[in-house]
């Protein structure tokens, strides 16, 4: 087998070779696919919305009925 | 299916007819349809009539932009100015009208050509998005301009019903016709015969568009380029009066900043119709959009209804158009390469005295928040929350247009929405304050999208059109109490912060809106040192380049507009809980326009610059107020902002931050001199005339750094 230059090519590589090994899948160590500190905050605010909610304090408005008597 | 598209794309004809069936079979099915016996003629005549105006602001914004390839903000106030001076002689001092209209029309001729000379002829060498913002800040002094003529001629403002000569009376069910309809009908097609000849007939008008698809190859073959531009300004100061002239016995004289950028909106949406290209197109959508309009006010009773037509017209025609940029049309977004500010050289960030001082003043900076207000009083406190909110609008533009290289004039546009959002959660379900934010970032970023999406799909600061127009539309019907009684809201309840802290509380407040600033702040900083942040970058600088390195150009746009757009959106959520509501009026368009200056003149180029020129001008507001109302005010306040950004733009492209970098570069030169440290950044930023004794060559640096 000639390559480009005419010269023969060196014969395919087998076993591993660094092609190989970049294909590999990465053994990854992470939470969530990286979006662990997502996750976190997220479940952060759903217990503060839970537990110390930020609401408007309840008012009791009195209004008169329209054509109630007095 | 696709062999009828691909002819409706190629042939102009058959589009054109198509566009016809479509439009008469639209309009058909429309309840009360412009069709004679449904519709009156005169409506359809009012339309033309005024459809024909439009046509003219189109014409001046597309022989500017065939000129400089520029979309020109300063195009209303050019016509104003002179505008207030013709009317003012008329009206207020009585002088013959003829006379006043030669003299109004020849000041503006000669503004034209004076603003070409003065002002853009300086930035011949900067890129088009700095020439762009120039146009806004010229806007604001030919408004101040204005301001102080009205006040000199007595002229007072009025709405309509002034009585010219033009004495011819008829009557077009339902609406009469008077002479001054007559001339504005005739003005326009005599116009745009008149540009199409100078355009196409004459040696200078080919010379105009030879410069403006080449100009360095123009000058190459002699074409004297600087004074045919001087020309079409001095063409579009004079149309633009004009403009305004026939359209001022209609709509009044209200001298007004808002002349500045929105009151050409519909100019603006005729031109997108046009690709700011073709002048018989621009006629033709500016009578097409003033039919349209006319027949929106005959059928629709809501208020301010063809605002959002006006947007919903220009979002349309930018969706539909492709992109066919030519080789003038590139490179327009870069912000100035001086205008770039850099943080601390590697070499020196990690030296104890840098590291202390840096540690300082931020310290500092946080003490200073947490202790002033403490020594304010309440109604000073509230000034600072509202400059806090404004802080993050102004982050916002650093994002969109420090880095994104685009240009958003309807930013307060987006705060709206967010203020709408979190005021009817808190207000109609008192739901928990922190999601109501969550939801006006959320909607903030969705806005974006449907206003973004048309305008970054294409080559061209298209997004400040879209955005101006939202602006409007949102102020004028969406907060319009009229057309959405119980959506806006008016006056909500300030909720207690984690059961505990009373908003209500002026000084509560505060530390929440300065809290969420600073935590956004962290947020935007991490975006920019991510990968996200380079691709933005990228893309503004060279986005050919950055297209070629696999980088979804458009998208990275979007996500830039859209991360803005989030910023803005929580901006509107603090802005209804710091004003307790809000309403029509809350949000003006102007606003946009002068946050936008704030942050420029601070310097967009860094989040610490924007905030510094957004409280700097907030502070200054504040002081103004005490000493100057009404008029002086805001002849004062656009004087300012106008003359501030032209200074800021010319002088210092990367704001007053930029001072402020020089200052903190000269005491690093002198901290890495006396320590003997190479600092190959700061040695190349520095100018050689800085110090006689400075090292002339690497070699040199390098000799000093070892001796």
């Amino acid at each position: 087998m000639n390559d480009t230059n005419g010269q023969h090519a060196d014969p395919a590589p087998t076993g591993i070779t660094s092609m190989q090994s970049l294909r590999e899948p990465v053994e990854r160590s992470l939470l969530f696919r990286g979006f662990g500190p997502l996750v976190v905050a997220l479940a952060l605010f759903a217990l503060m919305v839970a537990l110390v909610p930020t609401v408007a304090p309840e008012q009791i408005v009195e209004r008169p009925v329209a054509g109630a008597r007095p | 299916m696709d062999d009828l598209l691909g002819r409706l794309r190629e042939d102009r004809k058959v589009a054109a007819i198509a566009g016809l069936v479509v439009a008469y079979s639209a309009l058909y099915w429309v309840p009360g349809s412009p069709l004679p016996e449904v519709m009156p003629w005169g409506v359809v005549a009012q339309g033309v009539i005024f459809g024909t105006s439009y046509a003219l602001m189109a014409m001046g914004l597309i022989l500017v932009y065939r000129t400089t390839r520029i979309v020109n903000f300063a195009y209303g106030a050019m016509g104003s100015m002179p505008g207030a001076i013709a009317v003012g002689l008329f009206q207020a001092q009585g002088w013959n009208y003829p006379l006043s209209i030669i003299i109004g029309v020849g000041v503006g001729v000669a503004s034209g050509a004076l603003i070409d000379v003065v002002v853009i002829r300086r930035f011949a060498n900067s890129s088009r998005l700095v020439l762009t913002v120039a146009t806004i800040g010229l806007a604001q002094v030919l408004g101040a301009m204005a301001l102080i003529i009205g006040l000199v001629l007595g002229l007072d403002a009025f709405y309509g019903n002034i009585h010219t000569p033009l004495s011819f009376k008829g009557f077009i069910r339902p609406y009469p016709v008077r002479g001054d309809h007559l001339l504005m009908l005739g003005v326009a097609p005599v116009i745009m015969a008149g540009l199409g000849w100078f355009l196409l007939r004459t040696s200078s008008g080919r010379a105009v568009r030879a410069a403006a698809e080449n100009r360095d190859r123009a000058l190459l073959l002699g074409v004297p380029v600087q004074r045919l531009q001087t020309l079409v300004w001095a063409l579009a100061g004079g149309l633009s009066t004009v403009t305004f002239l026939t359209k001022v016995p209609f709509s009044g004289y209200v001298p007004d900043a808002l002349v500045g950028a929105t009151a050409i909106l519909p100019g603006l949406a005729v031109a997108v119709i046009a690709r700011f290209e073709s002048l018989p197109a621009a006629l033709g959508g500016g009578i097409f959009l003033g039919i349209a309009e006319w027949t929106i006010r005959w059928n629709v009773t809501a208020e301010s209804i063809f605002d959002v037509t006006f947007l919903v017209v220009i979002l349309v025609a930018l969706l539909v158009r492709r992109d066919h940029s030519t080789r003038a049309e590139t490179g327009e977004s870069s912000w100035d390469a001086a205008g770039v500010l850099k943080g601390i050289p590697r070499e020196l960030a990690h030296l104890r005295e840098v590291r202390m001082v840096r540690r300082g003043l931020g310290v500092l900076g946080v003490l200073a928040v947490i202790v002033i207000p403490l020594w304010s009083e309440p109604s000073t406190v509230t000034t600072m929350s509202f400059a806090a909110v404004w802080v993050l609008v102004g982050m916002s533009l650093v994002v969109l247009t420090g880095w994104g290289g685009n240009i958003s004039l309807g930013q307060f546009g987006i705060v709206g929405v967010g203020a709408m959002a979190a005021g009817n959660l808190v207000m109609r379900w008192n739901v928990d304050f922190f999601v109501a934010l969550a939801f006006a970032v959320l909607l903030g970023g969705v806005v974006a999208v449907l206003v973004g999406l048309p305008a970054l799909r294409i080559r061209g600061l298209y997004l400040a059109v879209t955005t101006i127009a939202f602006a409007v539309a949102l102020d004028s019907y969406f907060l319009n109490p009229v057309n959405f009684s119980g959506y806006v809201p008016g006056s909500i309840v300030r909720p207690v912060l984690w059961k505990r802290f009373d908003m209500e509380s002026q000084w509560v407040t505060f530390y929440f809106c300065a809290t969420t600033v600073g935590v956004a702040a962290l947020v935007v900083r991490a975006v920019r040192r991510s990968r996200a942040g380079r691709a933005v970058i990228g893309v503004r600088d060279n986005d050919r380049a950055a297209a070629s390195m696999a980088i979804p150009t458009t998208f990275v746009k979007l996500q830039t507009f859209v991360l803005s757009g989030c910023l803005a959106g929580l901006a509107g959520g603090l802005y209804v809980l710091v004003l307790g509501g809000s309403g029509q009026g809350t949000f003006q368009p102007i606003m946009s326009i002068e946050v936008f200056s704030f942050a420029v003149i601070g310097g967009l180029g860094s989040i610490a610059g924007a905030t510094a020129g957004v409280v700097l001008f907030r502070g200054l507001d504040f002081v103004l107020a005490e000493y100057a109302t009404g008029d002086a005010a805001a002849i004062l306040r656009l004087s300012l902002t106008g003359s501030g950004l032209l200074f800021i733009l010319y002088f210092l492209p990367g704001g007053l931050w930029q001072f402020v970098q020089a200052q903190r570069d000269r005491l690093l030169r002198g901290l890495a001199k006396r320590r003997g440290i190479l600092v190959p950044s700061l040695v190349a930023d520095k100018r050689a005339d800085d110090d006689e004794h400075a090292p002339q060559d690497e070699s040199g640096v390098i000799a000093g750094a070892l001796s």
